[in-house]
């Protein structure tokens, strides 16, 4: 039986980020169970605009944002779910995070995440975004949050 | 209105630099209230994104050794605390270069707090 969770849900309101500092546009799919291996699943379109447009072109340090952001808006929904209020969170560690290859305003992404460990108020997961059929980056994160939602 | 962001000149947000003989860069940063990155993140408490000081370390040390430095890795960058608007930070970074590649290591501290420290791995293009 899956446990993965098909949504078309619109980051807006999910979490604390607005233009042009948001990277990120919904969220597709949701791990209703944490023990799955199946992945969350977030779509962004590179912005034409934005803190990380430099001479034209996307600077790498975007993929950090996008994959924190993408994080945050799926334990938003989370949130929502359960009607947790939305907790302060912050951007605590990133680790072996490798882009791949360049990426141009426009372009579609999907961003999959799994959750690998939770302690606390610090949770870790995989983040991998991908163009199509490429993966142009991935990198592990670690949030930390100030109230996490409950588990379901 | 025109924000000031990383696409206007270096000195819009970087007090001052400087590099020692063992290659050692020293710089004291500043953004300003209307630094692009702080719009959004976030309304009514602007704080600065951990992607952007990233951005912002790399660009000091771009600017210190005169290359056009791409990050491609990224490790054990951790961020312990938040940069407000006009808050000054100092930023201190070590490159080393080793098969094509400079390797940056970097901590940012305000007064004697850590903000952040890590690594990033650049090629440089020509």
């Amino acid at each position: 039986m899956t446990n993965c969770l098909k949504v078309s849900y619109s980051v807006a309101g999910l979490i604390p980020h607005q233009p042009p500092a948001l990277c990120v546009e919904r969220v597709l799919s949701l791990v209703r169970d944490e023990g799955n291996e199946s992945n969350s699943l977030v779509e962004a379109f590179v912005p034409n605009d934005g803190p990380y447009l430099l001479s034209g072109k996307i600077t790498p340090e975007y993929f950090v944002e996008l994959l924190a952001q993408s994080f945050a808006a799926v334990q938003g929904i989370r949130n929502k779910i359960n009607k947790s209020p939305i907790p302060k969170g912050m951007l605590a560690a990133v680790d072996n995070l490798s882009v791949h290859q360049e990426i141009t305003p426009g372009d579609r992404l999907i961003i999959s995440l799994q959750k690998t460990l939770t302690f606390g108020s610090i949770s870790v997961f995989q983040g991998t975004v991908q163009h199509g059929d490429c993966v142009v980056a991935d990198g592990t994160m670690k949030i930390w949050h100030e109230k996490l939602g409950e588990r379901e | 209105m025109r924000l000031t962001s990383f696409s206007n000149p270096i000195d819009s947000w970087l007090v001052e630099t400087s590099m020692d003989s063992s290659g050692l860069i020293e710089a004291v940063a500043c953004f300003p209230d209307d630094f692009f990155a702080f719009t959004g993140h976030f309304p009514h408490q602007p704080v600065l994104p951990g992607a952007s000081l990233l951005l912002a370390v790399r660009l000091v040390a771009a600017n210190s050794i005169g290359k056009d430095l791409q990050p491609f890795y990224v490790h054990g960058v951790k961020f312990k605390r938040s940069i407000v608007p006009k808050q000054k930070i100092e930023i201190f970074i070590k490159i080393s270069f080793e098969n094509e590649i400079h390797k940056l290591s970097f901590k940012t501290l305000s007064g004697s707090e850590l903000i952040a420290s890590g690594y990033i791995h650049c090629r440089s293009e020509i």
